[in-house]
């Protein structure tokens, strides 16, 4: 293609989406176009092109985009009759596996993409369901707490900037909760849900399902609030959006304390603390083991290597063994020793099995 | 695909916002074509492209409240579309599909359903190409973004967003033939 062709082409491409630089231009382009068949060709081929509709999304996609907001919704509303859309971020991560777990079970169960609407839970799903469920009443319960004090300042922070969403205006706004103030509030929402709240907790439940976590050295760990910038060479990086939508970057982090804490260089002169994600067990220290987690609403779930279990006992990948030192249910492998690591079912850390290897004493 | 105005849209993102589920599934029949194609043209795999759908409204109608209209919906819905894709891939939960090129030209164009092959081969050609010339291409012909908005997006000059979908275009004429695939 000759150096003219191809630039008039392109002029011809930029008129095609509304995109003129001038009308001279743009008449020279038409003009060359009279005597060059190639690029007559060319406009030919994008007119053409133009009446050839997109992939259009099936109406059952639509159809399931909106059954599961207004289950979101009635969700939020039903704990809160005055709540709005801004009330829902909360509960966005037990309900978003709630229906992606759904999703997996309808697609398991037949071939049709396109049903995908829940139906009704039987007695023994509501059940089965219990730990999602209580996670998802601790999450609102919390949620409801914490609006009250404002779902403002949670969304900027303790500076009361947004300096966490580049564009505000522009992209998903689940900011990060920055304040040590706020990561103290989070850690008492446990307290502060009724014991009466209607809804079953067969687990240990705790804010801990916040899902503000990174991952380090195979390890999550959760977000704490602001610190002050480290001394001395970083020992590793992480790879996070630090929020829920912004594409992930690799961030330096210091350890603290033996790496039960890391401090993450969140890249705009702030420093954030994380801490290991950690349970007592035999009076041993488990952190939580994470592979990737590249943005904030990532769901902790089993490290590669352990499959999932296929049934909500744990089979075939765990059986019972006893429980922690908080007293929630552990699991292992057939055949090992809690103290070499355990599995929690889903509910008591995350919306998703989780596995805990020994950290220390 | 219903279309809405600039004011219509920040009318009804306010009233969405307000909890008024109406107005936000006309928001949602607005744009879902194009979250769904973008993500089907990313992925190549139907499912996924309707998780996508799924995951990038959920997002916004968690958002909506904090959405301030400074820029336009179908932006800000560009921008979680690309991300949520983007992420899903590093993430590992999803793979897309990969196409082969060489294979696009055994598509005929001479059969009796010609729309329909044009339609099937337009998008294999679309996914053929490469990925940051189908992101530019995608922004400005799926989303409506101009180049400006693309490239405030795609953190790129307008120029490139420009070239990128010249270029995009020229592969696809080149792949498909004069007649772009019609008969």
């Amino acid at each position: 293609m000759r150096t003219l062709c191809s630039e008039v082409q392109e002029v011809i491409s930029a008129a095609h989406d509304g995109q003129v630089a001038d009308h001279e231009t743009l008449a020279a382009a038409k003009a060359h176009c009279l005597t060059c068949a190639e690029c007559t060709t060319f406009a030919a081929f994008l007119r053409t092109a133009r009446e050839v509709p997109a992939p259009a999304a099936p109406d059952a996609a639509v159809a399931r985009v909106l059954s599961a907001v207004a289950v979101e919704a009635d969700a939020v509303r039903a704990l809160v009759p005055s709540a709005t859309p801004a009330d829902s971020p909360v509960i966005e991560t037990a309900v978003v596996e709630d229906i992606s777990a759904s999703r997996k079970e309808t697609r398991a169960e037949d071939n049709s993409p396109h049903l995908r609407v829940r139906l009704p839970r039987t007695g023994t799903e509501w059940r089965t369901a219990a730990p999602w469920l209580a996670t998802a009443a601790v999450l609102v319960v919390g949620g409801v707490l914490v609006t009250a004090q404002g779902v403002d300042f949670l969304m900027r922070g303790a500076s009361g900037d947004t300096a966490f969403v580049a564009d505000p205006g522009a992209e998903m706004l689940t900011a990060p909760d920055l304040s040590a103030e706020s990561a103290t509030e989070g850690r008492s929402i446990e307290s502060q849900v009724p014991e009466d709240a209607g809804v079953p907790t067969p687990y240990s439940t705790s804010a801990t399902l916040s899902t503000s976590f990174v991952a380090f050295n195979g390890f999550a760990y959760r977000l704490a609030g602001e610190e002050g910038a480290p001394a001395g060479p970083s020992a590793g990086s992480v790879t996070s959006a630090l929020d829920s939508a912004s594409s992930p970057q690799r961030l330096d982090a210091w350890t603290v304390n033996g790496a039960r804490a890391i401090i993450v260089d969140a890249g705009d002169d702030r420093f954030l603390r994380f801490e290991r994600v950690e349970r007592m067990l035999a009076g041993s220290v488990f952190g939580l083991k994470a592979d990737a987690i590249d943005s904030f609403d990532t769901a902790v779930g089993l490290p590669s290597g352990i499959p999932r279990p296929a049934s909500t006992d744990g089979s075939p990948t765990f059986v019972p063994a006893g429980t922690d030192d908080a007293g929630t249910p552990v699991f292992v492998r057939p055949g090992t020793d809690a103290r070499d690591g355990f599995a929690l079912a889903p509910g008591a850390e995350s919306v998703e099995w989780t596995w805990w290897q020994p950290v220390g004493p | 695909m219903k279309t809405v105005s600039r004011s219509e849209e920040e009318a009804l993102v306010a009233a969405a916002a307000a909890g008024d589920q109406s107005a936000f599934e006309v928001i949602v029949r607005s744009h879902a074509d194009a979250v769904y194609a973008h993500a089907l043209r990313f992925f190549g795999d139907q499912h996924t492209a309707e998780d996508v759908v799924q995951e990038v409204f959920l997002k916004m109608y968690r958002s909506l409240a904090n959405f301030d209209g400074r820029s336009a919906l179908s932006t800000w819905l560009y921008r979680v579309t690309r991300n949520a894709c983007l992420d899903m891939l590093r993430a590992g939960r999803h793979r897309a599909v990969p196409v082969d090129p060489v294979g696009l030209s055994l598509i005929s164009t001479e059969d009796t359903a010609a729309t329909a092959i044009t339609h099937v081969a337009l998008e294999r050609a679309i996914r053929a190409i490469p990925q940051e010339d189908r992101d530019a291409l995608g922004a400005v012909t799926l989303f409506g973004l101009s180049y400006r908005e693309a490239a405030d997006v795609l953190g790129i000059p307008e120029g490139t967003v420009k070239s990128r979908v010249f270029r995009a275009r020229r592969a696809l004429a080149v792949t498909l033939g004069p007649n772009g695939g019609v008969s």
